[in-house]
């Protein structure tokens, strides 16, 4: 017997012009768990829509026309969801507002979500807590206060994985500019400067603030010196690089909003892979519910793998 | 309202933890409430170790309150989650690089630690509230892990039976005989220790054997007695006979044996390495702490068996300590939100 092809959700693009930067950056990263496409009434009816509005009145026209699932990026104007339904006296079918959110990224009305403009796909880094860093530096043979600069002006370039694996086993790591984010996944107790804080919209609680490179080396020897400190700016800062700095999570929240959410999308997690070789010895077929299912109940919210 | 209480357990095995579930049920149903333990075979090997994990998290739980206590139990999900937190999987933890772990600095073996500690805060956060056993379970928790949580204590088995009694000739201890309770080092402390006194080491494990042959290599076999299990009238009897106890795990969580002792209103030799004990046995006040070497242990041993009166108040102060322990202000607690 062969099994059904499985159904990949598809999601409509609809825009007059051009379709902002922010925007097409996440729509790239929802392309790894679904069809993205332009709209054409040759094809079949898509599961969601993903509409641009620059005015109130393409909101209502959108909000009118929206036969399935829809999230509007909104451009220019900024509004609450519940100003839409006042406005416009309709039921918002929308299931999600968008707004490009500037620094904060904070979910504005509880149907509304922000993206940062400095959101990237961080996906395939996972957090590593301080214990955990000692051990590798450990076994890498490495000085037990191996730090790192990332970005500052006098730093060194390695390539980037060579970025990017240091800033995963390091104590601790002087990072500015587009690596910033990088770090604050990884959990790397950061020291930074105000500009690149005010730019990510980072709490006080995620990262240690300086002025000058004075501060800079004082700031990280007493780092150092404090593992609470350590452990506390590990944890704030992946958690707020993964819930407002990572296009995935932003993607995969979009899609569980917009009823597209499916586990097993993404790549394999640990669990699904043991699952799916339980379900597989019981000669269970790919469309059987119980896949779906069981895949569900064992996920882990959003970002733990 | 009904309550499932959940636990993991290895197969064959019983010991504290299972005691602990055994009584949190008894002491639900107690207050009124309709309470049921449910448990999930587990294994520790790091291969399988997410298997019962993911087994928790698929399991349809249909009650009013889950309250989950030991790892890997509380992946299960409910809407209304509390962890009363026994332990986690020390051996990634604490214990690592230690001969209880098999968690090494390979990569797979770290990765393997970094994806359980980043299970382990998801399912813990889920959970309205954790509470530990202990402060040592408790800063744990913290260093690990990130997470505050609260120490909620509660009396050992056989609380309500365990009497004062006579200051004898020996000291007594009633553990599992595994590695990590250390019997070992505490017959070998009896080396030490001037005749007539004696020791009575109940409990059986793996190190049955190997207690045995030090037993006869050490010429102790008349002075150190090994019972086996013993029944619980035995158990309250020995604790009441004895003029100390002696306990010295490693680390351990909470530690039943110092709060029966207590109750008995005996003091307590242990050793400065012994985790959550050393939250009741202040040196001096209602016990002693030394390093962990027989001669340590040896010498508090023998300073007791030659001070009776010493024994004896710090014997009064210990049960002084542990009088108002009570299940009711727990379960309070564990019901509250």
């Amino acid at each position: 017997m062969k099994a059904a092809p499985i159904h990949v959700p598809a999601i409509e693009i609809i825009a007059d012009g051009r379709i902002p930067d922010s925007l097409a950056r996440l729509l790239r990263v929802c392309a790894k768990w679904c069809h993205v496409r332009a709209g054409d009434p040759r094809l079949a009816v898509p599961d969601a829509k993903v509409a641009v509005a620059r005015s109130r009145t393409q909101v209502k026209r959108v909000l009118e026309n929206s036969d399935v699932p829809c999230a509007i990026w909104v451009v220019g104007e900024e509004f609450t969801v519940e100003e839409v339904e006042r406005e416009f006296s309709l039921p918002v079918l929308a299931r999600v507002l968008m707004f490009e959110s500037g620094a904060q990224t904070q979910i504005v009305g509880h149907r509304a979500l922000g993206v940062s403009p400095n959101a990237r796909f961080l996906g395939d880094h996972a957090c590593v807590p301080p214990f955990i860093r000692a051990r590798w530096r450990l076994r890498l043979g490495l000085d037990e206060n191996f730090t790192v600069r990332v970005g500052v002006p006098d730093a060194l370039k390695p390539a980037e994985g060579g970025f990017s694996a240091s800033l995963a086993v390091a104590a601790a790591a002087v990072v500015s500019g587009e690596w910033l984010p990088v770090a604050l996944m990884l959990g790397t107790p950061v020291v930074t400067d105000k500009a690149s804080v005010d730019a990510l919209g980072i709490p006080a609680e995620g990262v240690c603030v300086v002025s000058d490179q004075a501060s800079t080396d004082e700031a990280l020897n007493a780092l150092i010196e404090s593992p609470e400190r350590v452990a506390a700016l590990s944890r704030a800062a992946s958690r707020f690089a993964r819930e407002h700095l990572d296009l995935g999570y932003a993607a995969r929240n979009l899609m569980h909003r917009l009823g597209l959410a499916r586990p097993g999308l993404h790549v394999r997690p640990w669990h699904e892979t043991q699952l799916a070789n339980v379900l597989d010895a019981m000669n269970t077929p790919l469309t059987a519910p119980i896949r779906q299912r069981a895949l569900e109940l064992s996920s882990l919210p959003l970002g733990s793998y | 309202m009904d309550i499932v209480v959940c636990g993991a357990q290895v197969p064959f095995m019983r010991g504290g933890a299972e005691l602990h579930m055994d009584n949190l049920v008894a002491a639900l149903n107690a207050a009124g409430h309709r309470a049921d333990l449910v448990k999930i075979p587990t294994a520790w090997d790091r291969e399988r170790l997410l298997d019962s994990a993911l087994a928790w998290r698929l399991l349809p739980i249909d009650a009013d309150l889950v309250i989950a206590t030991n790892f890997p139990s509380y992946f299960v999900q409910h809407p209304r989650k509390v962890v009363w937190l026994f332990h986690q999987h020390r051996p990634a933890y604490d214990l690592v690089d230690t001969t209880w772990s098999d968690f090494g600095s390979d990569d797979a073996s770290l990765e393997a630690q970094r994806l359980l500690v980043d299970w382990d805060t998801t399912a813990l956060e889920e959970a309205r509230q954790v509470f530990t056993t202990s402060k040592l379970v408790a800063s744990r928790l913290e260093r690990f892990n990130g997470m505050a949580s609260e120490p909620l204590y509660h009396p050992p088995p056989l609380f309500d039976r365990l009497h004062e009694g006579p200051f004898g000739d020996y000291v007594c201890c009633a553990t599992r005989l595994e590695g990590n309770k250390r019997p070992l080092l505490l017959a070998n402390a009896m080396h030490y220790v001037e005749p007539p006194t004696q020791m009575v080491l109940a409990g059986k494990g793996h190190l049955d054997a190997e207690l045995r042959a030090l037993l006869v290599s050490r010429e102790l076999e008349d002075r150190v007695s090994t019972p086996g299990f013993v029944s619980d009238d035995d158990l309250v009897e020995l604790f009441a006979g004895a003029f100390a106890v002696v306990y010295a795990p490693i680390e351990e969580d909470y530690g039943y044996v110092t709060l029966q002792a207590f109750r008995a209103g005996k003091p307590v030799i242990t050793t400065e390495d012994s985790g959550g004990v050393l939250e009741w046995v202040e040196d001096g006040v209602t016990g002693l702490v030394t390093e962990n070497s027989p001669e340590a242990l040896g010498a508090a041993i023998e300073s007791l068996s030659n001070d009776r009166d010493l024994a004896r108040r710090m014997g009064a102060e210990a049960r002084d300590r542990v009088a108002t322990l009570s299940w009711g202000p727990v379960v309070d607690k564990l019901v509250a939100r």
